[in-house]
This record gives structure tokens, sequence and C-alpha cells, in this order.
């Protein structure tokens, strides 16, 4: 049972595996649509509302320690309901998975190399990731140790060399978006990139401590708006009224790095903060969708799993939609409404079933 | 079973490992199959089909700039000016594979310019190919030619191997004289997608005398929203520069009154605020100037000394700044072109009053009062404390 979770992960590993799967794709399509010189206000409220789903998903993992949501279902809904949410679920973080292969697949596409055919280009990123999920979950683990650390560097360095080209009068006026259009950006936020912490719910219950979670949580959603934010300022401060004219603000404003002729073309930095964060989000989707099918296929090897699994998400990260100006409009207009559900209603409603029904029993607990 | 299903597997890995490593011949570009472009311009032409783009690309020839002995000794140019036509920008390039066995590459390309035809007609057709293809890069330079972009780029300069670069060069050393106001395509976009700022680009033309022909940098093209409206000579060019906070150096001559001669200060710093107020509710600009000077040529024939002359010198530097500051704005005013961004100092740092009356700053721009403040000093006079003439 379970593989491929060998080794358990400690509270450190948690936090920068946790604040890589949540740069994942924000580190190039900044959450919360166009930027406006309010956005990094939106980014802190998105990330309090993502703090408060974030509660809920360790109350729950709390409640039933070592144990994946496709178990908690079972137990708190029963057999056959708790299979249909676990299976929704399941659609979900596979869903999940396969937008990020979009994501990956759009940028690559666009930026990078036109001519070459999509579905390779899409096999060998996802491949990536299947590798590392064959290999386990500390082998990726063990990449966000390596990744994450590089990917704040390369930040904080993008960020300092677009000083020359920063206007501070790109980012007034400040505190002049009317409060719901703020709100709904913040929404938007909470969804993505915060809110897909639910799919941790199949990585907690292989934590070495249970109880200090909280604190890894907390630090990851902190390191991971402060990114976001110095990232979006730069942006701003760079591109300023031009910024929602390019599909990928982030990227574009990287571009117009150029000191003394010999520091430019810099943006593949950028690039590879998004290769590599996308590979640490990708990496820990499949792994849920491969350990929470077999568990609810009952099966003896998740290995096996790993390779459909791989093909599967390929072939939907490649077909689910028609292009890049599709894939950011579902990302900020559809996207939050389509991951309310499983961010949110089926976890709270998960807690609350268990809480009245004084879940788990004494003696129960396997 | 087991070992079979290990069999498949390793096989299935080794196959597709093999189709994989030859994924990165798709977007393979070698570099002796490209035609690095240089230098873009892009012209309104009348063929026999109607209004067309023509397409000038300034390609390096690697070949010639490898080895500049040979090249020199060869008496060969190091570049070769290739041009197509299209209704559109990118139909035009890829119409040079008509003649051109070569692919055109454009991240290296350092300058684009636009014929003043086309630009009096209308920018947005044809910008936004370099917007949006993701070769041209963000940092290139635009310019306005006076007249063709095609005749400029086939001039040959004089010291640098290709013109495209030297024209590059001008433009990056415009604070030699502050008068020139070089201007990326990023830039250009910014101006562009304002509200209220309008866009300039720097001019050039081609001089011919009866030996050769040459190219210069000469004024800057006013835009109005993006066609192009007017032109600014140099001296309202630094005006708007001193606005802009965009002048590093140059010279201001003038005349020391009661005396006939020139005084030539060189600028040595320069730092500008723009402050948009309101006053009885209507929006009025203050321009600070903070300018520091060295005194570079006096061709003075009475002996002052220095330190009681300084004060007049500085007033009439202020003076000289002034006015070509007000140049600048007369023209601003004649054109309804805010190309000093006014509008966007309201707009971040006065926003609660922009909304009341930043839909109808078209209206506002020309009424609205601009104050400007200029405090010169002299930091240094240069080698000689005293006019050296009499001596």
């Amino acid at each position: 049972m379970a593989e491929l979770a060998q080794g358990r992960i400690s509270n450190i590993q948690l936090v920068l595996l946790l604040t890589g799967f949540l740069l994942g794709t924000s580190i190039l399509i900044l959450p919360g649509g166009d930027i406006h010189p309010d956005t990094w206000l939106a980014f802190l409220l998105g990330c309090g509302q993502g703090l408060i789903l974030a509660f809920i998903y360790l109350a729950l993992a709390r409640r039933f320690p070592g144990q994946t949501f496709v178990k908690i279902a079972e137990a708190v809904w029963g057999r056959y309901i708790g299979k249909i949410v676990s299976l929704a679920f399941l659609w979900y973080v596979f869903h999940a998975g396969a937008l990020t292969t979009t994501n990956f697949l759009d940028f690559i596409k666009v930026s990078i190399l036109p001519s070459t055919p999509a579905m390779l280009l899409v096999l060998m990123l996802v491949g990536v990731c299947a590798a590392a999920v064959w290999s386990g979950l500390e082998v990726i683990t063990r990449c966000s140790e390596v990744l994450v650390p590089l990917t704040i560097l390369f930040t904080l360095f993008l960020a300092l060399m677009l000083i020359p080209d920063f206007k501070a009068a790109n980012l007034q006026p400040v505190l002049q978006t009317p409060l719901p259009e703020l709100l709904k950006t913040s929404v938007r936020v909470a969804t993505f990139p915060f809110g897909e912490t639910v799919i941790f719910l199949m990585i907690l219950p292989f934590l070495n401590k249970q109880n200090k979670s909280l604190s890894s949580v907390v630090i990851a959603f902190a390191l991971t708006v402060f990114i976001l934010i110095t990232g979006m300022l730069r942006t701003l401060g760079v591109l300023g009224n031009v910024a929602p004219l390019y599909v990928y603000p982030l990227y574009q404003a990287t571009r117009s790095i150029d000191l003394g002729h010999i520091l430019t073309r810099l943006e593949i930095l950028t690039s590879i903060n998004f290769l590599t964060m996308g590979f640490i989000k990708a990496s820990v989707q499949l792994f849920a969708f491969v350990v929470g099918l077999s568990q609810f296929l009952g099966l003896k090897s998740d290995r096996t799993l790993v390779v459909p699994a791989w093909l599967l998400m390929s072939l939907l990260g490649l077909y689910n939609l028609p292009g890049v100006a599709e894939t950011i409009a579902f990302t900020h207009t559809v996207y939050p409404f389509y991951a309310l559900p499983f961010e949110v209603f089926i976890p709270l409603a998960t807690l609350v079933v268990a809480w009245l029904r004084k879940l788990p029993r004494e003696g129960q607990q396997p | 079973m087991r070992r079979l299903l290990r069999t498949t597997l390793a096989l299935t890995l080794v196959l597709t490992v093999s189709v994989f490593s030859s994924i990165g011949c798709w977007d393979k570009k070698e570099l002796d199959k490209l035609a690095i472009v240089a230098g873009f311009g892009v012209d309104q032409v009348q063929t026999a089909e109607g209004d067309r783009l023509l397409l000038t690309a300034q390609i390096i020839k690697a070949d010639q700039v490898i080895s500049p002995e040979q090249a020199g000794g060869s008496g060969k140019q190091s570049f070769l000016t290739d041009q197509s036509y299209g209704r559109t920008v990118f139909e035009g390039v890829r119409n040079f594979t008509f003649e051109s066995s070569r692919r055109l590459f454009f991240p290296h390309n350092r300058v684009l310019i636009i014929g003043e035809s086309l630009a009096r007609s209308g920018l947005h057709p044809i910008i936004d190919f370099f917007i949006r293809d993701p070769e041209p890069r963000p940092k290139q330079y635009v310019l306005v030619a006076k007249g063709k972009a095609a005749d400029i780029l086939s001039v040959k300069t004089g010291l640098e191997e290709i013109p495209a670069l030297a024209i590059y060069e001008l433009l990056q050393d415009y604070g030699a004289t502050s008068k020139v106001y070089p201007v990326t395509l990023q830039d250009l976009t910014k101006d562009l997608a304002s509200k209220t700022k309008t866009a300039v680009l720097p001019m050039i033309e081609l001089v011919s005398t009866s030996k050769k022909k040459t190219i210069m940098l000469d004024g800057t093209a006013v835009f109005k929203s993006d066609r192009m409206v007017g032109e600014l000579n140099i001296n309202e060019t630094r005006g708007l520069l001193w606005v802009l906070g965009k002048v590093h150096s140059g010279i201001i001559v003038f005349k020391l009154p009661p005396y006939r001669h020139d005084i030539s200060m060189e600028i040595l710093e320069a730092n500008r605020q723009i402050r948009p107020e309101l006053r009885n509710g209507k929006p009025h600009v203050t321009v600070v100037i903070d300018v520091e000077m060295i005194i570079g040529e006096i061709t003075l024939t009475k002996n002052l000394t220095v330190p009681r002359e300084n004060e007049k010198l500085e007033r009439m530097a202020s003076q000289g700044i002034k006015k070509e500051i007000r140049a600048a704005l007369a023209k601003a005013r004649q054109f309804n072109t805010d190309f000093f961004g006014f509008g966007e100092a309201f707009h971040s740092r006065r926003p609660k009053a922009w909304k009341t009356f930043g839909p109808n700053w078209d209206q506002i721009f020309p009424q609205l009062p601009v104050e400007i403040k200029v405090s010169t000093v002299i930091r240094r006079v240069g080698e000689a404390t005293k006019f050296p003439i009499l001596q």
C-alpha cells in the first residue's frame, strides 16, 4: 500500500514542497487577472482567505491522522456516497494536473518552441513528472528542496536587475480600486493558487509530525505571497499600463533587462522558474491522483498507475483547452467557480459531517 | 510475466527516449540558415495593386564582419539591404523568402525605422507585429524617417560596419547633447496604450552632399494617438527632455549682457520634479528643475572674476532652459498632445480629482497652466578661474 509514499517528509520539507506547489503556475500567470496598482492588496486578502481554507484542510487531516482524503471520504460519507465524493475529488486533482500541463504547453509553444509538436512536448514535460512520481514522494520533496530556494533566488535577482527600468509612478494610484472589484480579485487569488492546497490532503498523511503542519502551511503561504507580490510589483513598475496587454506580463517584463548589453535575455530565468515550479506542481498533482486512484480502486501496488496516469494527464492537458487565450480566460473567470466545490464545499461538508458523526470513533482507527 | 512486463517497459522507454531526443530539430535555428536583421524599415508605398507596405531589412553579412581587414581590403559591404512588399508587416516578412534564401531573424534587430508618410497615416496597423511576435526585442529603438525608411537603411555610414548599429550608437549617446529623445519599442507601446500621454519618436534624415550621403538625427516626431501630427526641432526636443527628466549632459549657449560674446555652459546633472496640483479645483502643474553646471567655454573679452558673476550666469542659464521648455510646451499646446505625461502625473498622484476632469483632458490640456521653476548651480569653472583672453 502506498509504496510511492515511502520515506516520510519533515515539516521544513513540507514548507518547500507547498511553496513550490503554490508557485507552480502562478509564478508565470499571475493570479487575479489583469494587474493594476492594487493587486498586491488582493494577493494579501486572497492569501488570508486561502489560510482559512487551509485551516479546514488541516483540521480534517488532523481528525484522521495518516489517512488520505479518499479514505477520509469513505469513513465519513459511507461506502457509496464516499466513493462518489472521492471520485469527484480525484477528477479535480486529475483535471488540475492537466491544467498545469496545459499552462506548461502554452508557454513553451508561445515563447520558446513554436513549431515543435505539442504532443511530444507534453509527453516529455509530464514524463519528467511521472518519473519523479515513480521514484516516490520523497524524491519530489527533495527536488523542491533544491528548486524552491533557487526560484526565490532568481526572483530576487530579476527584481534587482529590473531596478533601472522600474518606475514607481506606475504603482500609483494606490487604493483606488472599488472594494467589490478588489474582493472579486482576492477570491480568484484564494482559489488559484492558495485553495489548491486541498490537494495536500493526499500528502499530509505522509508527514513526520502531523501536529506541526499548521506553522509549515503558514510559512509556505507567506513565502508564496511574498514571491508573488515581488513579481507583481516589478512587473507593474516596468510595464505600467501595458502589463495587461501581454499574455505573460511577468515574462515580458524580464525581457527588458539590459545592463550594459551584457546582462540581457534574462527572461530565460523566468522560464526556468516556471518550468521547475510547474514540475513540482504537476508532480504533486500526479502523485495525489495516482495514490488516490489506487486507494479508491483498492489496488495492491500504486506504481502500476503511474504510466497510464502520465499518458492520460498528457492527453487531457493537450486537448482540454484550445489555446493560450482560452487558458488564461479559464484561469481567471471559470476556474474560481469550478474549483469552489472541490476547494470549499467538499472539505467543509466532510469536516462538518465528521464532527456531527463524532468520527473517527475509538477503536475504528486503522 | 514480471520479466515480460519489465522488458516491455524498458523497450518502450528506449524507444520513446530515442523519439524525444530528436525534439530539438523542429525549432532548430542554425546560424548559417538565418539572416540576422540589424535594422528594419517600414514604408507605405503605392503599387499597382494598391497601398502596400514596403519592408526593408538591413541584414548582417556575418562572413564579412568576422575579418575586418579582409572586408576593408576587398571593399565589400558587411551588410545587405533586402526589400519586400506586403499588405501587413507579417505578410511582408514572409514574402522575403521569395528572394532571400535565409529566414529573417529578429532578436538582434536594433532599430525599427518608420517612413514619415506611414507615421502620418497611423502606427497601429504595423506596430502590433513587433509586440506580438516573440522574436523582436522590447528594447530596440524606434525612429521616424524624414522621407523613406528604405533610403535611410541603404546608406553606408562612416566608422561603423553596420549602419543600423551606427544609428543605435547615435541614439545611445544622445546624452552628449540631450537634444535627441531615444524611444524604445517598449516606451512606444506604453505611450500608445496610455489614455493621455502621447507618443514621440526621434527623427532621422538622409543628408546628401555632392560627395556622399550620410544620415543624421534631427528633431522629434509628435504623435496624436497613433498619427504623427508635427515635429519638434532639436531645441524643443531638449525642452521635452528637461520635463521628462532625461537630460544627461549637453551645452547651453547664451550671451551674458551687456557683452555680445557667447558663453557655453555644460550640464553636469539635472533633476526634475513634476508637481500636479489643484488650485481652486483646477489642475495646475509645476515643473521644478535643478541643474548643476560647469562653465565650459567663455569667449568674452572683458576680465571678470568668476565668483561675482556666477549668480548672473546661473540666472541666464536658467532662462535658457526655461526658453527651451516653453518652446516645447507651446508645441504641445499647438498640437494638443500631452507628451510630457502631465495627465498621467495627475492620474497617479491626484486620483480622486482625476476622476472628475480626466475624461475631458483633451479640452483641459491646451489651457493647463504650467509653472516652470529652474534653479541652476555652477559647480565648477573648468581649469581657468578667470577669463583667459585678456590675461
